[in-house]
This record gives C-alpha cells, structure tokens and sequence, in this order.
C-alpha cells in the first residue's frame, strides 16, 4: 500500500539488541490504540496476534473494523481442502468470537465464489450491529440501515439493480465496474447523498440517463459507456443537484444542467 | 474556523507551547487549534491567549515541527479547491514518514493521542498498520516491544485453538 516505500530500510528489525530500551514503548500505548490499529489489518492479520503473548491473546476480540478477502485464502492451494469451506469457517469463527460492540467498517471481499448463505449472515450481522461503512464485490441486499459509506468495486459489466430506497442514511456512494439498469433516477431515493463516483460503468441504451440527489455535492463519473453504440450520439446525461459544487466529469458528452 | 481570515492583513496572534522536555514553541493560532486539547484550553478562557504558555506533558520537542508540519499542510489542503489531487497528498504524507523509526512513529502516535487530533492520529495508526501487515510473529513483537511470555507448549496450544484463523493463509 501507499506508505510501504520506506519499508526496506526498517526490514531488519533488531530482535536482540534494543529489547531493553523497547519494553515500555508499547506497553504504554493505551489499549484502545492498539485495537485501533489492530482493526486496520486485514481480519487474519488481527487475529494471528493473539499468539504475541498473554495479554495480546484477546486483543484481536476487540477490533471495531473486519477485513475478508476470499481472494487471500483462494491463493493458497492445499490440496484435497475446499477454501469456500475454510473461509466459511473462518468468517462465522470471527463473527462468533468478536466482541458485540458495534461494526465501523466491514471490507467483505467473495471474488465471485460465496455461497449466499455466508453473504446472508454477514450482511445481517453487520445490520445488527450498526454498520458505518461497507466495502465489497457483492451485489445483494445490503445492510442498509445506519449505512453511511457503500463501496461497490465489482468488475466485469455484473448488472447492477438493488433497490437504493433503504438508505436514508448513505452520504458515500462510490460504484466501480457494473452495468446500471436503463430506468433512470437510481439514485433520487438517497436524500442524503453528498458524494457520488460512477468509475467505469455503463448503462444500456437509454436517451436520457438521469442523476438527480438534492444534497449531492461531489459527483465523480468517468469512463462511461452506453451500451449500444448508435445511440450514443443521441443519449443525455442529467445532472440534478441543486447543492452541487465539483463536478469530475471525465467523457465526450451531451450534458443538460437543470439546476 | 472562523478567527483567522479576518486578521490575517494584521498580526497573526501566535500561541506558545511547551513541549515535555520544557522547549517552546511559538505557533499560529489557527495551527494551535488543530489541536483539541490546546483549543481546550483556551476555552472560556479568551483573555488568556497573549501570554499563557501551553504545555504539553506528552509530547517531545523531537517531535514538534514535524507535527506542527502536518497541521500546517493538511489544513492547507482541507482549504483548497477544488481538493488537491491524491498524488500531492500521498507525496506529503510519504515524506512525512520517510525515516522515521519504529520508536518515533509511536511516540508521535501518543502524541497525537494526546493533542486529540483525529486526522493526525488516523495518519499515523494507518502508518504503524502498514508497518506490522504480513509481518512475522517475532517481527511484530518486536515493534510493538512485546515480551513473549508464553512457554512454547504455550504458545503451540494457542496456534492449535485457534487454527481455523491460521488455515489456508499465507504467511509471508
């Protein structure tokens, strides 16, 4: 990631040397900063901490964040195992063994290879305790109900269709790599959506794609494309935000202001 | 905030701090107010400013100008429109960390901590787990100065629990 550069110099960590010197360092960071920075790692990384020594053994218990990535358990390939089965096990093993505190953040990334089931219990986990901001590659009922930030990195032109009308609370949309159905006005139900990222998206044929949210104030929309290439010419794009301020338009197109 | 603009063809007033080790450090006020626990106190306290010496218990003059460094930029760039491209954030950031060791990253977390700056301290906790992420057991006891105090039929006990969080990862 982003900060990783520096690394190299730091690889060789003194063991021996400095333990002396380190002891205290840590022990005086107050335990809810360690469980901050806990929650930042991917959810494994977390928990493997609970070997680091007694009182680091439940600390991972207390992450306010979780972080799956099928994708990491998919690389290893042991042969004769199921991952699905293993990342199975090891998702309800977290969501068991986690403090009942409420979810910040849940990144929850299926790579195109979940059961349902597994979508299912996590998503009402997450309903019921309070999730803030979701990250993930699945289109499905989400966890709507104190939903402040929803990330949709999918990929590939999959159909996006939910129903938006759940999300009173929703002030971050950011969707990536989907097909939006023709019927415009998707996102009018989001009384309080501020920021809006249509990446890489597309829609099929339609003459006037519509965007109207009264307290949008950022909109992102780049690399669109109609599907259904004659009609491109002719086809709209309808901004209606009255509270607009930056608008990152990255496309050849016809625009209509109606503000 | 809304002190600043309107004195700023006048003298900016400045605040003086004492880091841990009894340095001053004179700052701008609007500076000074990035952080919660100066603006706190000052509150209900206005006629004070000119004159009174703020310390601060937990934080080294080591550490001071890199921080007020931070405050200064990022305020900068939370003015800014439209918002400064990610690359120029990202290349202040990355040079904020570059050759900062283990031991200061921490004591700058506690600092943070301190001064109640939730932008700084995000800053620097994202920084620490990037630090520590596929990192070895004993590479992250290490950073974090933990001493194991588990016998290793202990700690073996400890993997074989919670195997289902050690299946079918790599460890690298």
């Amino acid at each position: 990631m982003q900060f990783m550069n520096h690394q190299p110099t730091k690889k060789k960590l003194r063991l021996g040397d400095q333990t002396a010197l380190e002891q205290d360092r840590l022990s005086n960071l107050p335990e809810t900063l360690i469980y901050h920075i806990l929650s930042l790692l991917e959810t494994n990384d977390a928990i493997q901490t609970c070997v680091l020594s007694k009182t680091w053994q439940y600390h991972w218990t207390n992450i306010h964040s979780l972080y799956f990535d099928f994708g990491k358990f998919r690389r290893l390939g042991i042969a004769g195992t199921d991952h699905r089965v293993l990342f199975r096990e090891f998702v309800l093993n977290v969501l068991i063994r986690r403090k009942p505190f409420n979810l910040h953040k849940l990144k929850f990334y299926c790579r195109g290879s979940i059961h349902t089931s597994l979508v299912r219990r996590v998503f009402n986990y997450a309903n019921s305790h309070g999730l803030e901001h979701l990250e993930t590659d699945i289109v499905k009922k989400f966890p709507a109900r104190d939903l402040k930030t929803l990330k949709l990195g999918i990929g590939h032109g999959t159909d996006f269709s939910p129903n938006l009308f759940g999300f009173a609370t929703l002030t971050n949309l950011h969707i990536c790599g989907v097909k939006l159905p023709a019927k415009g006005d998707l996102f009018s139900g989001l009384l309080n959506l501020g920021n809006l990222s249509l990446i890489d998206c597309s829609v099929s044929i339609v003459v006037e794609f519509t965007i109207s949210a009264p307290c949008l104030v950022n909109l992102t929309f780049s690399a669109f494309s109609y599907i259904g290439k004659k009609m491109f010419r002719d086809s709209k794009l309808v901004i209606s935000a009255p509270k607009l301020k930056l608008l990152n338009l990255s496309m050849e197109h016809q625009l209509v202001y109606i503000l | 905030m809304a002190s600043s603009s309107s004195s700023s063809s006048t003298q900016v007033k400045k605040i003086t701090l004492k880091a841990a080790d009894g340095k001053h450090f004179e700052v701008e006020e609007p500076v000074a107010m990035e952080m919660e626990t100066v603006k706190s106190f000052f509150v209900g306290n206005e006629d004070a400013m000119k004159d009174m010496v703020v310390p601060l218990l937990n934080v080294s003059s080591e550490h001071m100008p890199a921080i007020l460094d931070f405050y200064r930029n990022h305020s900068e760039f939370r003015k800014r429109t439209p918002p400064p491209p990610a690359e120029e954030v990202k290349a202040f950031n990355e040079a904020f960390l570059e050759n900062k060791s283990d031991e200061q990253l921490m004591e700058m977390i506690m600092a943070a901590n301190f001064l109640n700056t939730k932008e700084l301290l995000n800053f620097l906790t994202e920084a620490a787990a990037n630090r520590i992420k596929n990192k070895s057991v004993e590479y992250v006891r290490a950073f974090f100065g933990i001493e194991n105090d588990f016998t290793p039929e202990e700690e073996a006990r400890i993997r074989a629990e919670n195997e289902w969080a050690f299946d079918g990862l790599d460890e690298d």
